[in-house]
């Protein structure tokens, strides 16, 4: 059954990379279709673990310019693994914003995680900002593969993919990343958060 | 039962969570993207390498030392004539008796000396001598004896 899907996916063009192709042949139409589908998810993502929109929007177009000149320039071959590849860059730079971000300054405390991550007053509400906070007390890991799973908006086997990791491991750090968010919002006194 | 609705109900605030940082950029956040993507400098094309500028101050300075060497070291080995020269026989044979300690000090001995001023003066009329010996008829081995 699984090798008949398999066949009957073969067969059915993928769009992302008719897309693809087309943008490497210079189709501006392609590259807006390209930006419109992935880049707020990247941005998304940046923003997740940047805690910074500004420095989001310049993460997210980093990426889109690096995309382009790997596309433009022939350096990308198309094998169907565009969007591993495309959220593989996307990390790998905001993975970078993270450690010069840690260079820079002292580590993220939880008074100034919640300084940084929360919206201002009325833009959201107060249960995004309180799991928000709680999701930035996380571990790097864990908060990796809720971004990817929750802003980036992948599946999980495009995490798996992406990561290098079977998918049974990637489900069993997501459930685990979730369990320990459950916990920090159910300790309001000491988190500082509550559970909704 | 109950850890599994809350693991749910969690998975889905996730999703929102994720949903409104999506919309959290405005409008034109897409139309900037696809500028910067377009400012940028024209791609490098497979298989065609950019020009390497990395010979220029190598051959910039060679240059610059080839010209110095044709300008300036010939220069280098003219010996200047200076009132502090010495000169003096390479070997210490007992062929020259006298240190010519300057060119200076070389005219200083010539004109006290008597021995030197007869010396020259016996050459000086050898010379005389042969001018007057010399005719067209003469060989080299003619003016060679007559000196």
């Amino acid at each position: 059954m699984s090798a008949l899907n398999d066949d009957i996916r073969e067969q059915i063009p993928d769009p992302v990379a008719a897309l693809v192709a087309r943008a490497a042949r210079g189709d501006d139409g392609a590259w807006s279709a390209l930006v419109d589908r992935y880049a707020r998810r990247i941005y998304a993502l940046a923003k997740s673990r940047l805690h910074d929109a500004d420095l989001a929007e310049e993460v997210s177009q980093a990426v889109f310019m690096s995309v382009f000149q790997h596309v433009s320039g022939g350096r990308y071959t198309e094998r169907g693994q565009f969007e591993p590849w495309l959220f593989r860059i996307a990390m790998n730079s905001v993975r970078d914003q993270v450690r010069r971000m840690a260079r820079r300054a002292s580590p993220l405390t939880h008074g100034d995680a919640a300084a940084v991550s929360m919206e201002p007053a009325g833009a959201s509400g107060d249960d995004i900002d309180r799991l928000r906070l709680a999701v930035s007390t996380l571990p790097d890991a864990d908060q990796e593969v809720l971004s990817l799973r929750h802003q980036a908006g992948l599946e999980f086997k495009a995490i798996a993919e992406l990561l290098g990791e079977p998918v049974g491991t990637l489900l069993a750090r997501h459930h685990r990343a979730l369990h320990k968010l459950r916990t920090l919002l159910a300790e309001p006194a000491q988190s500082g958060v509550s559970h909704e | 039962m109950n850890d599994h609705t809350d693991e749910r109900s969690l998975d889905r605030a996730m999703d929102r969570l994720g949903e409104h940082d999506r919309q959290t950029p405005d409008a034109g956040f897409e139309a900037r993207v696809l500028d910067s993507m377009r400012s940028q400098s024209v791609p490098i094309m497979p298989g065609r390498r950019r020009k390497s500028t990395a010979w220029i101050p190598f051959v910039t300075a060679a240059c610059v030392a080839l010209t110095g060497y044709i300008v300036w070291l010939p220069s280098f080995n003219v010996k200047i004539p200076s009132k502090a020269v010495v000169a003096e026989a390479p070997v210490a044979d007992g062929s020259t008796d006298v240190l010519l300690a300057s060119f200076d000090a070389m005219d200083m001995l010539v004109a006290d000396s008597d021995e030197m001023d007869e010396h020259l003066d016996w050459i000086e009329l050898r010379i005389d001598t042969a001018k007057l010996d010399l005719s067209p008829d003469s060989t080299w081995q003619d003016i060679g004896g007559s000196l």
